[in-house]
């Protein structure tokens, strides 16, 4: 009856209105080609500038583009109109040009009253050309799909046919293709009754379908490999030094010219070009904003910048294109940006037509710059004092005043106890405490971020005299040291390539062993006394690449190998790569994360996926914000007081009718769940009764704790990572029917409500509260705002109705903690 | 043996050509044979998904008693005369492309789905025999075209026999065997109506019979028996879903057993061409099997990594061996049978005893051995490494390496009393050793038209 009681309460209180975030609106519409509005473009631009084909599998795609006045662009590939020139040299299929003889001829484009003439060039048509093994028949069977994850590149490959994962294990694809199971799959005198082509061809009934036509390059150079003896490549055959896509520089698209076709070019050592835009393979970084043929067309669906990763064999590059579109009775105005972030955030919102949101109020602000600096609500007298203040810089002053105090080194250091997995389990007791220790006082002095990862991943010694060789404690392998490096530093998950070269990035299998070679040497003895790890280097010892059995050299992601004197400290050297201005990820990785922090949504995201194929949502604010980051001697006090600051970060999470689809590019704030360390905080502070966790001081947060506590169900069922991983997604966000039965109906509320049984009912009893006062503390405490009018009245009115006063304030204290404005932050 | 067609094949070609002569004497279309015109379109555009291995959609048309129980009877599968209300013809041409068969494929050719039109307006008839009975063991035996007189590229040799009287040596070709005279290389004669890839020979004891086992990998498998002598086929054993990989015939000549790539071993009665056992206990290809030395058991072996021996007379399985760590590809028997050799991509053979399943010796192979042969006391091995070693089977201890062959060896044939051993690898070449001296007698392109040729002579 009482609880029934209590929840009309909540729902009235819960009628002040609300908004919650807009879900994200997952219409995936697929957008037929417009017809191209050529208008006039100013001029044409034609790739390549001349053709030439020294062999009879050569093709190339003609791309072309239109500049206009205003200057914008477009792709006019579509609606040119080409001319062959001179008869039987070549033939065009769309805007591929394929060669038919030798001879010289012209082709002519032609488009919006302009035209363009290429040379072009054929030759070597009278000589067959070798079918190469790599970049012939492995192209094409990674381009058909054959060697995917999904089908006979899974580990054990699909009905007793296995090939590596996109060709990334030559020499066993050799041996299935070709030897394996009695040579099935080839027959070398009747190539095309090779089930090799039946297959995927459906000639042969295929549980994988059709996935090969007869026009495709891929049949052509699978069954010329076939014809020519399914050669292997000889030695000293030239081999893929790079690929190139075009455009080459990042390209924004307005509907409705809102396709690009790409063009792909393949570079070998002996000098020589291919246009491989037929045989490369493509994927969207979201299909929601454009979507890629195997053609390589990309066509916008969406609002926004997407990344077109395109892949040829372990060469992986990304296209970057935007695509924006006019929107009916959009019309710009944003807040007076307060510096460098907010310009950059405008002018990409702008560009994609979406509005900024207004700026949060006071009592908004105040809740979530003490929530996200320190992880605690602030007291209710500084909620008082903050609201009362009038001085225009009293948010700056607020910021300032939060990121000296000493809650927000702990909070922080409690974060990176997540990333770096402090737990008993792994440093045991003593080991959690001197480590947190550690990351507390680096915060506290605020450790520029160079040194602070320098101190991890180079410190040897004693991890009780030195915690933070602890970093190495927690990774008990090499494999385990290069892949929480790569995460955590790198933002890179490189596990995938482990076994074998990353599907989607350019991570290679020899490149995770590089990496791993710089780790190869630590060492982690057991020291003499209790608890005490010693960690230390050995003079040598190599990493084996298990599929070749090559030693491998250290090396770094866009350094290559990097040559050291046989008894360097590679740790050294390796923090020497990571912390220089050089290196391109270092500072972008943890401004990511802190704006991840302070946003709830990386610019990068997930944050430990920086890939090519996962671009920023806004390069140049990320580009900004690490170069400010590397220019202030990685004062990470410096990047989160200039992102608090901004008008992007004070924006209101009240979505309004020009940016409610918009989830990525910060036009108005995130309201995500409290963490449950900080919801537990909360609850205590508003109740006035802390939480008791173990040995520690009583009064210690839960967003302060050096490692998690075991056994504590409110705050597993909030998500409380257990820290086995460095990933942030460990942490749960998820909202759950356990969590509402925490907060309805759990101990940890209860015992804090009951009969008398939290110090703020006391207090409000002992110190004869109105019914007003009360109401107001209790607002200002859990929501830090005055109630409004009617919440007031309500409650006001529920507390003189009931007989019992010190049970109705438990309700309707109960019912401020169930508030979603209580338990999110926004 | 004499000559003899399965007693289904015969009936249905009876019935066939019945039907020619009724329907030569008037002007209307014979009607349509189930056997002959139905299920091997069923066979080919249908197993994969609604065969005895994977039912889609719940629909299975490996047998007719399958394709006519209509198991659902407001939406049936085969209604006679009516072809519009049969969803074995209504799929095959609807419009709407979820629904149209085969799924992701192209559609059937038009004459292709007219046959089956007519033969359920005609009543859907069945003409097959045991409604129960495989499609695949029905359908008329092929006929296959004639094999190219010049090789494009060479064909990798996996099937090998020495004739009786070691004077000839046959080998698999494309849709052919091929007759060598084994001291100078020379082609004797091709004989034809073979299946594609032919992967393994056995002569009967009696030398009258050549058992021919091949297929086309992944559509299907064969069994026939030739006239070694003449060329002609007396008959086809068995027809199968997949490329039949390895027979042998038992120490009397009365069993022949087989197995192959559609994971089964079968046994049939050489006298009246029955099967006695259809053993499906394995998973995955069955690549060899062998008879023991007093004919009373078969072992077999498969790319399941599994080793398994059967008792003749019952089918009962007597032992498995699981020790192995990678797919098997040959199997012998020690010469007092109480022993079995197994071997595969795990580059070594096993021998292990039946009584227990244990291991007892080991032989690495120097890369994968697919072929493994027992003759007098003697194990003889070759694979990936392109050699061919020998060693006894009282110590498995390395006694011998013939080098010679260039690419991965397929198959093998000992001749004892020429004392000869021959080799065909993947660059199509036939390789020949004496086992006397282990000098290499001969080497020749086993495709006609497509190598040279090195002899002793030479």
């Amino acid at each position: 009856m009482k609880m029934l009681r209590a929840f009309c309460l909540l729902f009235s209180l819960a009628a002040a209105p609300f908004l919650s975030a807009e879900q994200a609106d997952s219409e995936k519409l697929v957008i037929p080609l417009e017809p191209v509005q050529i208008g006039r473009p100013e001029k044409i631009e034609v790739s390549p500038s001349e053709v030439k084909m020294g062999t009879p599998l050569h093709n190339v795609q003609v791309v072309v583009t239109g500049v206009y006045a205003d200057g914008t662009v477009q792709d006019l590939t579509r609606v040119a109109q080409l001319n062959a020139g001179t008869e039987g040299i070549i033939r065009l299929d769309g805007a591929l040009v394929l060669p038919v003889s030798d001879g010289r001829t012209e082709l002519t484009v032609q488009v919006g009253g302009l035209q363009q003439r290429l040379p072009v060039e054929v030759s070597g048509q009278k000589v067959p050309e070798r079918v190469s093994f790599h970049y012939g028949a492995l192209a094409a069977l990674s381009k058909s799909g054959c060697n995917s994850g999904g089908c006979h590149g899974a580990p054990s490959g699909k009905g007793g046919f296995a090939l590596s994962m996109v060709a990334f294990d030559p020499e066993s694809d050799k041996v299935a293709l070709t030897r394996d199971f009695l040579n099935r799959r080839i027959n070398l005198p009747e190539p095309e009754s090779s089930l090799l082509l039946r297959k995927p061809l459906m000639q042969v009934a295929h549980r994988g379908g059709l996935k090969l036509n007869r026009d495709d390059e891929s049949y052509r150079l699978l069954l010329d490999w076939i014809r020519q003896g399914c050669k292997f490549d000889p030695q000293g055959a030239p081999t893929l030094t790079g690929i190139r896509v075009e455009p080459s520089v990042r390209r924004t698209l307005k509907w409705p010219a809102h396709t690009q076709q790409l063009r792909v070019t393949a570079d070998f050592s002996d000098g020589t070009h291919k246009d491989i835009t037929r045989l490369a393979m493509y994927s969207s970084s979201e299909e929601a904003l454009a979507t890629v043929n195997a053609k390589g067309l990309v066509v916008g669906v969406g609002r926004g910048q997407v990344g077109i990763s395109v892949r040829f064999l372990e060469n992986v590059e990304t296209c970057y294109l935007t695509f924006v579109r006019d929107v009916p009775g959009f019309d710009w105005k944003a807040p007076a940006p307060a510096n460098y972030v907010d310009e950059l955030v405008f002018e990409r919102l702008r560009l994609l037509q979406y509005l900024p949101s207004e700026t949060c109020t006071d009592a908004e602000f105040l809740r979530r710059v003490s929530q996200d600096v320190t992880g605690l609500l602030p007291s209710v007298e500084a909620s008082r004092a903050f609201l009362a203040d009038t001085s225009p810089g009293k948010r700056a002053a607020l910021i300032d005043s939060l990121l000296k105090g000493p809650d927000f080194a702990r909070f922080w250091a409690f974060k990176w106890g997540d990333l770096l997995r402090l737990s008993p389990a792994a440093v045991s007791e003593p080991g959690t405490h001197k480590y947190h220790a550690w990351l507390v006082k680096a915060w506290e002095e605020n450790l520029p971020y160079d040194r602070f990862a320098r101190e991890l991943l180079t410190t040897q010694g004693s991890t009780l005299e030195r915690p933070q060789a602890g970093f190495f404690r927690t990774t008990a392998n090499t494999a385990e040291a290069t892949e929480m490096t790569a995460q955590i530093f790198l933002g890179a998950r490189v596990q995938c390539a482990k076994c074998h070269n990353h599907p989607f990035e350019r991570w290679t299998q020899d490149n995770y062993y590089g990496l791993g070679a710089f780790f190869e040497r630590v060492q982690r003895r057991k020291g003499a006394r209790p608890d005490e790890t010693l960690v230390f280097l050995a003079r040598r010892g190599e990493i084996t690449q298990p599929r070749t059995g090559r030693a491998m050299k250290p090396w770094a992601p866009g350094a290559g190998e990097i040559s050291l004197p046989a008894e360097a400290d590679r740790l050294v050297a390796f923090a020497d790569w990571l912390t220089s201005p050089q290196n391109p990820y270092f500072a972008k990785v943890e401004v990511n994360r802190m704006w991840w922090q302070l946003m709830g949504r990386g610019i990068v995201e997930p944050i430990d996926d920086f890939r090519e194929s996962n671009p920023p949502t806004n390069p140049e604010l990320l580009d900004a914000l690490a170069s400010d980051f590397a220019s202030h001697k990685f004062d990470r006090r410096h990047i989160l007081r200039t992102i608090l600051n901004s008008k992007t970060y004070q924006a209101s999470s009240r979505p309004n009718d020009f940016n409610r689809k918009d989830e990525k590019n910060f036009s108005h704030a995130q309201q995500t769940l409290l963490t449950a360390e900080q919801l537990l905080d909360a609850v205590c502070k508003v109740t006035g009764t802390p939480e008791r966790f173990g040995n520690l001081p009583v009064g210690t947060p839960a967003t302060q704790l050096p490692a998690p506590q075991p056994g504590n169900t409110f705050l597993s069922a909030f998500g409380q990572p257990t820290r086995q991983s460095s990933c942030a997604c460990e942490r749960q966000g998820q909202p759950s029917l356990t969590q509402a039965l925490q907060l309805s109906n759990s101990q940890t509320v209860e015992s804090r409500l009951k009969n008398g049984g939290g110090k703020f009912l006391k207090d409000m009893a002992e110190q004869k509260k109105t019914d007003e006062e009360i109401i107001t503390h209790l607002y200002l405490a859990a929501l830090c705002r005055f109630p409004k009018e009617i919440e007031l009245t309500k409650a006001a009115a529920y507390l003189a109705a009931s007989a019992d006063r010190g049970s109705a304030m438990e309700d309707l204290a109960w019912s401020v903690l169930n508030l979603r404005e209580f338990v999110f932050r926004h | 043996m004499p000559p003899k067609t399965a007693n289904l094949n015969r009936t249905g070609l009876l019935a066939l050509c019945a039907f020619a002569a009724c329907g030569g004497a008037e002007a209307a279309a014979p009607p349509i044979s189930f056997r002959a015109q139905i299920a091997p379109i069923l066979l080919e555009q249908c197993q994969t998904c609604h065969g005895a291995a994977e039912q889609k959609g719940g629909y299975r048309l490996d047998t007719f008693d399958f394709l006519s129980r209509n198991e659902d009877p407001s939406d049936p599968v085969l209604v006679a005369g009516a072809p519009e209300k049969s969803r074995l013809y209504t799929s095959l041409v609807t419009s709407e492309a979820d629904e149209r068969m085969p799924k992701k494929a192209p559609p059937l050719p038009a004459a292709q789905a007219e046959l089956v039109k007519r033969w359920i307006a005609e009543g859907a008839a069945f003409d097959g025999g045991e409604r129960t009975a495989a499609l695949i063991e029905m359908v008329p035996a092929r006929t296959h075209a004639k094999a190219p007189d010049v090789y494009a590229q060479p064909i990798p040799v996996t099937a090998l026999a020495f004739s009786p009287d070691g004077s000839e040596v046959f080998a698999g070709g494309l849709r052919e065997l091929t007759v060598w005279n084994p001291e100078t290389g020379e082609l004797l004669r091709r004989i034809g109506n073979v299946a594609p890839r032919v992967y393994d020979l056995a002569f009967a004891p009696d030398g009258r019979t050549l058992a021919v086992a091949g297929g086309a990998p992944g559509e299907y498998g064969e069994l026939r028996l030739f006239d070694p002598k003449t060329g002609v086929m007396q008959s086809q054993v068995l027809s199968s879903a997949d490329a039949v990989l390895d027979v042998d015939y038992s120490p009397s000549g009365e069993l022949l057993a087989c197995g192959g790539a559609d994971r089964s071993v079968s046994v049939f009665e050489t006298a009246t061409g029955r099967r006695r056992h259809h053993l499906q206990v394995h998973s995955d290809a069955v690549t060899a099997v062998a008879f023991s030395p007093d004919g009373t058991r078969i072992a077999s072996v498969a790319l399941d990594r599994g080793a398994k021996v059967f008792d003749v007379a019952t089918g009962k399985l007597a032992a498995i061996y699981r020790e192995h760590q990678a797919p098997l590809y040959a199997v012998a028997f020690s010469p007092d049978g109480e022993q079995i050799l197994s071997a595969g991509r795990d580059k070594a053979v096993h021998q292990w005893s039946i009584a227990d399943g244990k291991k007892q010796r080991e032989l690495a192979g120097q890369g994968d051995v697919l072929k493994l042969l027992v003759s007098g006391g003697q194990a003889y091995l070759a694979g990936s490494g392109a050699k061919m070693m020998q060693a006894a089977t009282t110590d498995l201890k390395l006694s011998r390496t013939l080098e010679g062959a260039r690419d991965w060896i397929y198959s093998m044939a000992v001749h004892p009393a020429t004392q000869r051993i021959a080799v065909g690898s993947y660059d199509g070449t036939v390789t020949i050793w004496s086992l006397a001296d282990g000098k290499l007698r001969s080497s020749f392109c086993a495709s006609p038209g497509a190598g040279a040729k090195t002899t002793a002579a030479e």
